[in-house]
């Protein structure tokens, strides 16, 4: 993947530790932990619930390019092509209103607020912070910030 | 975990979308994973590659189960796989080759060898090509030179391929590396060993039953890359080999096709220390072809092991005839109950009991040469049964000429007549190459009616008349008087007798002059069954009005004993043939026997007019005219 999320990576895995099993859900959403970490419990491979279940989905969403979900190449977000461009304000539009496309289309748990992408000149980079309420958890706005770098 | 109902995993689905569903229902059973329905959770990201691999198996076993019929595969080592279980040896390209005649002009040697592998050069389209021979020939001298007559050349290169026997490698094999190698000009020899230089000849297995567990025979099959491998028997079936003998594998490495018809050549260097050397062609080059297709292998294999290597019925002829010659485009076979063949009567319905005819058009042109005739007699000859004869007989071409009138409705586009009259010319050939050409390709009337509507959207309706017209070759400047027959095999238009005996009946030739007279005869008949001979385009003076004799029922025209001494022109051209046309009692054509059926498209009349109805003139309906469907052009 040409797509780091440097310093953020793992984002999505700690800043929703304090929701996951949320009561005020009617519905739970449970994931499995793509980190594939150990639960010491029961030596079990993770599971994610709620919020950062969502939030890791938008990132997946987010990083996934063209082709790469087999037989739906509708399924992407186009941001790879977009850090190959010049590094503008208007790119920046752009590449926000890629990111919108692919969570407005693909993830119905995320009523999106707004994502902002703002160019970092100075390390090549975008950072990208998408807000949204998760549909369970209309009380709680979820800011989920994601650095986008070429690597190459 | 699953704890719900749905427990069963539903593996009925190949697809990846259905496989997908089939594990997501599967998912519902449970509820650790609640995310599998949304494309950016892990748990789907996990689906996917489920379902990916899933799919992916499926389909390459999908492709493996094509593979394991002959029917259904498509990789030519599945196919050559196939046919060689049911002992069916695939074709190798060949090579074209030539017969000649070969002069060593040289008084003082007693004999001449010319060794396997002698180069004589040609040209074919300005490109140099080299033709050799296969095989160590001797020959004595008779006289002032030694000659070498009816010698086949092949083109290529003749080259060697040497195996030393070593049954302790495993991965020995005796491979033609080449992949333009004709295995029909293998020869294989085996040599004791290194030191030990004497040689056995190794022939071709044909027939397991026959064989011995000394009997010197190879067997030849294609491998991988379109290679041919030599191996040899185990000891038991026939003779093996041991380790140090030394294998020769010679065989000519040609370039396939691209030296058919060449016919003239010389030798590259002298032969037997003979420099002058002439060299007479017999038969231009042919049979140079690709090696089989998979479709032909597809089709032959089977019939192949149907008939067992022998030739018994029509079909077991049909498929000697392709393998035995390559050029074969269309095959033809009858029996003898259904038909024969006599050189001065032609083909007839008359039966001739023990015979087969065998009628093949050549990719090459129509008629085989009498060389190629003999050739193919006597390969046959291996594969007959004992009280069965095949007789080669040429295929015979009727012309059909077409007039077609087509109306059409110029509202209606935006082409003017002209240009459509070029479509359904185009339309014609197309059927022509198409639906006709071939044996048993009927010509059927409304079809080609109904393709020359098609042509364009404003063609309303055509109104086509059907001539036949066939060809005969008559023998100059004889002495004698010679007769002809023409056989249509289609009735012929006579609806009462005398039918339009003024003007000339049904039947039409092209001129010719007859012994010392000086003016251009035609022929006609009298609608009574009589051909007549006649002189004058315009006033048709009766010469002999007993020329010959015609069944309209039959279709066959008989031309008495008469002693032409020159042709005219045939379609303004210089022609050594006479055309005889007829108008046929039906518009649909049926070829019979060894006929074959094409549209003379040099005659073909197309012509279009403006209909006056359809365009919305007035007073059309009262001037409006028809064109006749009675009366076919008699005369070309």
């Amino acid at each position: 993947m040409a797509i780091t999320e440097s310093l953020r990576n793992n984002d999505a895995y700690t800043d929703a530790q304090g929701q996951n099993k949320s009561s005020r859900s009617a519905q739970i959403y449970s994931d499995l932990d793509l980190f594939f970490g150990m639960n010491n419990s029961d030596k079990d491979v993770n599971i994610i619930y709620d919020v950062q279940a969502v939030k890791r989905s938008v990132r997946n969403l987010v990083l996934t390019n063209q082709y790469e979900k087999p037989f739906h190449p509708e399924i992407y977000s186009g941001v790879r092509g977009m850090l190959f461009e010049l590094m503008t304000p208007t790119t920046a539009v752009i590449l926000a209103r890629q990111v919108e496309d692919v969570i407005e289309n693909f993830e119905p748990r995320a009523r999106l607020v707004g994502v902002r992408a703002s160019p970092n000149l100075d390390q090549n980079s975008y950072e990208v912070s998408v807000e949204f309420y998760i549909v369970n958890a209309p009380s709680e706005l979820v800011e989920l910030t994601l650095a986008l770098e070429r690597i190459r | 975990m699953a704890n719900g109902t749905n427990r069963r995993l539903d593996v009925s689905e190949f697809d990846f979308d259905d496989i997908k569903l089939n594990l997501k229902t599967f998912l519902k059973a449970q509820t650790t994973f609640k995310d599998y329905d949304f494309e950016g959770s892990g748990i789907n990201s996990l689906l996917d590659v489920l379902a990916y691999n899933t799919h992916y198996l499926g389909f390459n076993l999908n492709m493996v189960a094509n593979e394991m019929f002959m029917d259904t595969s498509t990789l030519r080592s599945s196919i050559v796989s196939h046919a060689k279980t049911l002992g069916y040896e695939v074709d190798s390209c060949r090579a074209p080759y030539a017969d000649v005649n070969i002069i060593l002009n040289d008084s003082t040697l007693s004999s001449a060898t010319m060794s396997a592998g002698t180069v004589f050069t040609t040209k074919v389209n300005n490109i140099d090509y080299q033709f050799v021979t296969v095989e160590d020939m001797t020959r004595t001298t008779a006289g002032s030179s030694i000659p070498f007559n009816n010698i086949k050349i092949y083109e290529g290169t003749y080259v060697t391929s040497r195996y030393t026997v070593d049954y302790s490698s495993v991965d020995q094999r005796f491979i033609l590396p080449e992949d333009s190698a004709d295995t029909s000009t293998l020869s294989v020899e085996v040599q004791n060993s290194a030191t030990d230089t004497a040689t056995t000849t190794f022939i071709k297995a044909t027939d397991i039953s026959q064989l011995t567990r000394n009997s010197n025979v190879y067997y030849l099959q294609e491998v991988e890359a379109g290679k041919f491998e030599v191996y040899f028997g185990d000891g038991v079936v026939s003779k093996n080999l041991t380790d140090g003998n030394v294998v020769f594998l010679k065989y000519v490495v040609t370039n396939k096709k691209e030296a058919n018809g060449a016919d003239s050549f010389t030798s590259s260097g002298s032969i037997d220390t003979v420099t002058s050397v002439t060299v007479t062609t017999l038969n231009k080059a042919v049979g140079g072809s690709e090696s089989e297709a998979l479709s032909s292998i597809k089709i032959n294999a089977p019939l192949d092991y149907a008939s067992q290597g022998r030739c018994v019925t029509s079909e077991d002829y049909k498929l000697y005839a392709k393998k035995l010659f390559p050029q074969t485009q269309a095959v033809m076979v009858f029996g003898g109950d259904v038909g024969s063949y006599d050189p001065s009567l032609g083909v007839t319905d008359v039966a001739s009991y023990g015979r087969v005819y065998i009628s093949i058009k050549s990719t090459t042109g129509n008629v085989l040469t009498s060389a190629q005739k003999a050739q193919l007699i006597s390969d046959f000859r291996k594969y007959n049964v004992a009280s069965i004869t095949p007789v080669i007989i040429d295929p015979e071409i009727v012309y059909i000429i077409l007039n077609v009138n087509f109306s059409f409705d110029s509202s209606k586009t935006t082409k003017e007549k002209n240009t459509l009259v070029s479509d359904v010319n185009t339309t014609l050939t197309n059927y022509n190459n198409n639906s006709l050409k071939s044996f048993n390709n009927m010509f059927r009337h409304s079809y080609v009616s109904t393709l020359i509507d098609d042509t364009n959207d404003s063609i309303l309706s055509n109104v086509t008349n059907v001539t036949l017209a066939k060809y005969f070759t008559p023998i100059l400047g004889t002495t004698d008087n010679t007769g002809y027959n023409l056989y249509f095999n289609n009735a012929f238009y006579n609806p009462h007798t005398e039918h339009n005996k003024s003007s000339g009946g049904i039947v039409g030739s092209t001129g010719f002059i007859v012994g010392i007279e000086t003016e251009v005869s035609f022929f006609d008949d009298d609608g009574s069954g009589n051909l007549r001979r006649y002189q004058g385009l315009i006033t048709r003076t009766y010469i002999d009005s007993t020329a010959g004799t015609i069944n309209y029922t039959t279709g066959h025209v008989i031309i008495n004993a008469i002693k032409i001494s020159s042709i005219s022109n045939v379609d303004g051209l210089p022609s050594t043939k006479i055309r005889m046309t007829v108008i046929p009692s039906s518009k649909d054509i049926v070829p019979v026997r060894n006929q074959i059926l094409e549209l003379d498209m040099v005659n073909i009349s197309v012509s279009g007019e403006i209909d006056t109805i359809a365009v919305g003139d007035s007073g059309a309906s009262s001037s409006y005219t028809t064109s006749t469907s009675y009366s076919s052009n008699t005369s070309y």
